[in-house]
């Protein structure tokens, strides 16, 4: 798993993380959607690395 | 007709009464399980726990109740085995043996009491459970996935988690190291889906037998380890070309895309971590077929009912390796406080001081999950962390009895890896070989502790409650 990637869900403003393959996907494909664990929804992330928190799991 | 797992649980509640709860209330099918799980295991008690009325994803009462911690016991994998705690892995060595399988009629096989195709199919209908926080939904965990060499014509079988994504639609995890994979990248390299089996729910010997390590056709090795043929049933998607457990509570026929992938995880893990999120096989289910009476088995992630099945598999495959050079191995034990994948104790009667780091060397590079292993006397028990550690305080200089090997296949579910690579380790715990002389254990006279009985010198209403009294 090693470095994970921390989303934000648009809808529910939760937090969860990505393994570092799907980050490096929706870097290079924005029309990549995710599907959030809370709200179980499909959002479009920030495409950009400034829309997310990079750091190991705590 | 084979042993399944309802013989089992009959022949269970018999022996070991007190290892089987059933629970008659009503529960949910997401977090409730798991937490009522979680309760009864903080009382440090680990029960098979079947619940009769769960409320599935249609909102409905499921007509299959809930079967979970089958697994959470090694007292329990070894009454499956017929053996005991300390000698599992060893008798599963011995039963490790191909036996042919033997295919029976529809008639005789109970998984097609009931059968739904293509429209008719919907997931959503099983019981299946959401276990944790952060899990995209609902996962079915017990699910043993059958594929087919297309070469060999060898039959693979490997646990694997499943995302139920929707009525008909599943998508699949499986390690890059993993023979499941191997075998995916022929369909892959084919242009072809691959046909599969989910086999939820039969005999623990079944499911240990399906675990095996070896590259094999394993459906006979799952009749090696049952002591009996495992009697197969030609699926309804494939007919002869994919035989099903014939007495299996549930199978799901379904084929894995090798060109589509979808959002999977996060997933609670046996690291006991959540795995991030990530892309993978979708699967599509073609049938179902169940038993009238079928119970829906689901083994709870990170708990020992996840941990404990794998690990005498484990321990008897890197017993073989290290048995054929290093002889006086006596034993391998994969502990749940090292979540019985990473951690590996290792006993030997050492006769030569080159010995412990050999068995350390094959144990680290036989299967790709051990990390860090500890190799101890015979006369420390691996079956206990107290005393390994103890051995570890004791009898090692970390100058010289240290292994630190960088840049090894490893689990990507570790979270302190890069994802690719981890640093595996060893410790060499053992007293060195003659001529010197080591210091000596403390002991009581055995004729003392033989003659001494806590009965003569405790009233019985004291030893009753023992397990009262703390450390």
């Amino acid at each position: 798993m090693g470095k994970v990637y921390y989303v934000k869900c648009e809808l529910c403003q939760k937090e969860y993380y990505l393994d570092q393959a799907l980050y490096e996907v929706i870097l290079s494909n924005p029309r990549q959607k995710l599907i959030c664990p809370f709200c179980k929804k499909k959002f479009s992330p920030k495409a950009s690395q400034e829309g997310h928190r990079v750091g190991k799991t705590v | 007709m084979n042993k399944d797992m309802h013989i089992y649980l009959e022949h269970l509640e018999r022996d070991m009464p007190g290892n089987v709860l059933r629970i008659e209330k009503e529960v949910t099918h997401e977090f409730e399980i798991p937490a009522i799980l979680q309760h009864i295991e903080s009382r440090k008690q680990q029960p098979v726990i079947i619940f009769q009325k769960v409320r599935n994803l249609r909102g409905r009462i499921s007509s299959l109740p809930v079967v979970i911690n089958l697994f959470g016991s090694r007292e329990r994998l070894a009454y499956a085995l017929n053996s005991t705690v300390h000698r599992l892995s060893l008798d599963y060595v011995d039963k490790e043996k191909p036996v042919p399988s033997v295919t029976v009629g529809k008639g005789e096989a109970r998984v097609k009491e009931i059968i739904k195709k293509g429209e008719q199919v919907d997931l959503f209908e099983l019981p299946i459970i959401t276990h944790h926080e952060m899990d995209i939904g609902p996962y079915i965990t017990a699910g043993s996935v059958w594929v087919k060499d297309p070469e060999t014509h060898w039959v693979n079988c490997a646990i694997l988690r499943i995302f139920v994504a929707g009525a008909r639609r599943m998508v699949v995890n499986f390690n890059p190291t993993r023979h499941t994979n191997y075998i995916f990248q022929k369909y892959k390299n084919l242009g072809l889906p691959m046909p599969s089996l989910v086999v939820i729910g039969h005999h623990p010997a079944f499911y240990m037998g399906a675990q095996t390590k070896l590259f094999v056709n394993e459906t006979e090795i799952i009749g090696g380890i049952m002591g009996e043929a495992l009697e197969l049933t030609p699926s309804e998607t494939w007919g002869n070309d994919l035989l099903v457990p014939a007495q299996a509570d549930i199978v799901i026929e379904a084929e894995i895309s090798t060109t589509e992938e979808d959002i999977e995880a996060p997933f609670g893990e046996y690291t006991q971590y959540y795995g991030g999120q990530r892309l993978n096989p979708v699967v599509e289910v073609r049938a179902i077929t169940h038993k009238r009476n079928a119970y829906y088995l689901d083994i709870m992630p990170g708990h020992a009912d996840h941990l404990l099945l794998d690990a005498p598999m484990i321990e008897a495959y890197l017993y073989s390796r290290i048995k054929a050079v290093v002889p006086g191995v006596k034993g391998v034990y994969m502990p749940v406080s090292g979540t019985a994948r990473l951690h590996a104790y290792i006993q030997i009667s050492k006769t030569n001081d080159a010995e412990p780091k050999t068995a350390i060397a094959i144990a680290l590079s036989s299967d790709y999950r051990v990390k860090h292993v500890i190799v101890v006397d015979d006369d420390v028990n691996i079956y206990d962390d107290e005393q390994v550690l103890w051995a570890v305080a004791t009898r090692s200089q970390w100058h010289k009895d240290l292994m630190v090997l960088p840049g090894m296949m490893g689990t990507r579910l570790d979270p302190s890896g890069d994802g690719i690579t981890i640093t595996k380790g060893g410790i060499d715990a053992t007293k060195p070989c003659g001529p010197h002389a080591y210091a000596k254990r403390l002991s009581i006279p055995s004729h003392v502790m033989e003659r001494v009985k806590l009965e003569d010198f405790l009233e019985p209403e004291v030893l009753g409650r023992f397990k009262d009294y703390g450390r």
